[in-house]
């Protein structure tokens, strides 16, 4: 039973005698094998991450360009009209860039909870005095902690969350190179 | 071989860091503002007429608690008994905002069930709530005697949650209680 629950490359290593100096060679070609078409695929995946996140970004700029009144998303926002477009395209933008705490996949922007309407009139207003768009992010961090940025910046508490699949991508890439090099 | 135990302990360590994720509740969300002072405010109370006092300085010289709650919000009506069950204890000062709430709801609220507080802030527009990162009432946060907020429990308070969780700080912070101002 145990042969079917494991990740093809483990069996080899469990089911047969690995105190053999025989066998233990090709295990450990076959298991290199077996990394080698993980490494494939996580290059695959890396590649299209990267490429969805410079579409994303693409589509992002384009349309914090639309005006926030013509958003059907944003039928309450008509009494936040600003006299600038450039206003109206950063109020837009700095919606989406932060989470609704109460439904928390939700952007500021996308909830109709009474905390993000709060939180939207907020943002109008502080846009309104003049501040600028990290002034605006500072505020809310400071109030909501990290977790109200859906790209939180890069601290020592979010180090982890920037770094940690390049890091699990490396330590991937050394237990490859090493079983190569054996 | 040793790669591949090494691989297995790797995989162990993986599966027990995301079971680990799985048994925390994302709704908890810890408050930015822990070690921190009260931010500035002035409200009226809720009995209102009288002139301003709640106000920061309101929470000086002792340890107290402040709950956020309305009379709209359903499990703050969960919670009530339990603050008047702390407030009969003399444990503790309990301090009340009144979130996004009519006035004579609010009086009502407290008529009916009673109040355990000192003293109610009115916060009619949230102000208050978004300078204390408020996101679901209610909420209970736990000032010492320099008006620094020291803990926050987000959700009804239960008998159980006082007598563990915010008990034992409320009276680590009374007997700790030099006030360094």
């Amino acid at each position: 039973m145990i042969r079917i629950i494991l990740p093809f490359g483990f069996q080899a290593a469990t089911t047969q005698n690995s105190c053999h100096p025989d066998r233990s060679r090709g295990i450990s070609l076959r298991i290199a094998k077996s990394f080698r078409y993980m490494l494939i695929t996580l290059v695959c995946w890396l590649l299209l991450g990267a490429v969805t996140a410079f579409a994303s970004g693409q589509n992002a700029a384009a349309s914090s360009t639309v005006p926030v009144a013509k958003r059907t998303d944003a039928k309450a926002e008509d009494i936040y009209a600003f006299s600038e477009p450039v206003s109206a395209a950063r109020f837009a933008y700095l919606t989406r860039e932060f989470r609704c705490l109460v439904c928390q996949n939700q952007s500021l922007s996308e909830s109709n909870a009474p905390l993000a309407q709060d939180l939207r009139k907020t943002i109008s207003i502080l846009i309104k005095q003049g501040r600028t768009d990290p002034e605006i992010k500072t505020y809310l961090v400071q109030r909501y902690g990290d977790f109200v940025m859906y790209r939180p910046g890069f601290t020592s508490k979010t180090v982890l969350l920037w770094l940690g699949p390049f890091a699990l991508l490396l330590f991937g890439l050394g237990i490859v190179v090493f079983m190569r090099w054996r | 071989m040793h790669v591949i135990a090494f691989l297995w302990l790797f995989l162990f360590f993986l599966a027990v860091v995301l079971r680990q994720g799985l048994s925390l509740d994302p709704r908890r969300l810890p408050s930015a503002l822990i070690n921190k002072p009260l931010p500035d405010f002035n409200l009226a109370t809720v009995e209102g007429g009288a002139p301003i006092r709640f106000t920061q300085k309101t929470f000086l010289g002792k340890v107290s608690l402040l709950n956020v709650w309305a009379s709209w919000c359903a499990s703050c009506q969960t919670e009530h008994p339990v603050l008047m069950k702390i407030a009969k204890t003399h444990e503790v000062n309990i301090y009340g905002l009144d979130y996004k709430d009519k006035r004579a709801d609010a009086h009502r609220w407290l008529k009916t069930l009673g109040n355990p507080y000192v003293d109610v802030g009115f916060d009619e527009q949230g102000s208050l709530g978004i300078d204390l990162g408020v996101y679901g009432t209610p909420e209970t946060y736990i000032i010492d005697q320099d008006g620094i907020i020291r803990y926050k429990w987000v959700g009804p308070l239960t008998d159980a949650v006082w007598e563990q969780e915010l008990l034992p700080i409320v009276q680590k912070l009374t007997r700790g209680g030099v006030s360094t101002s």
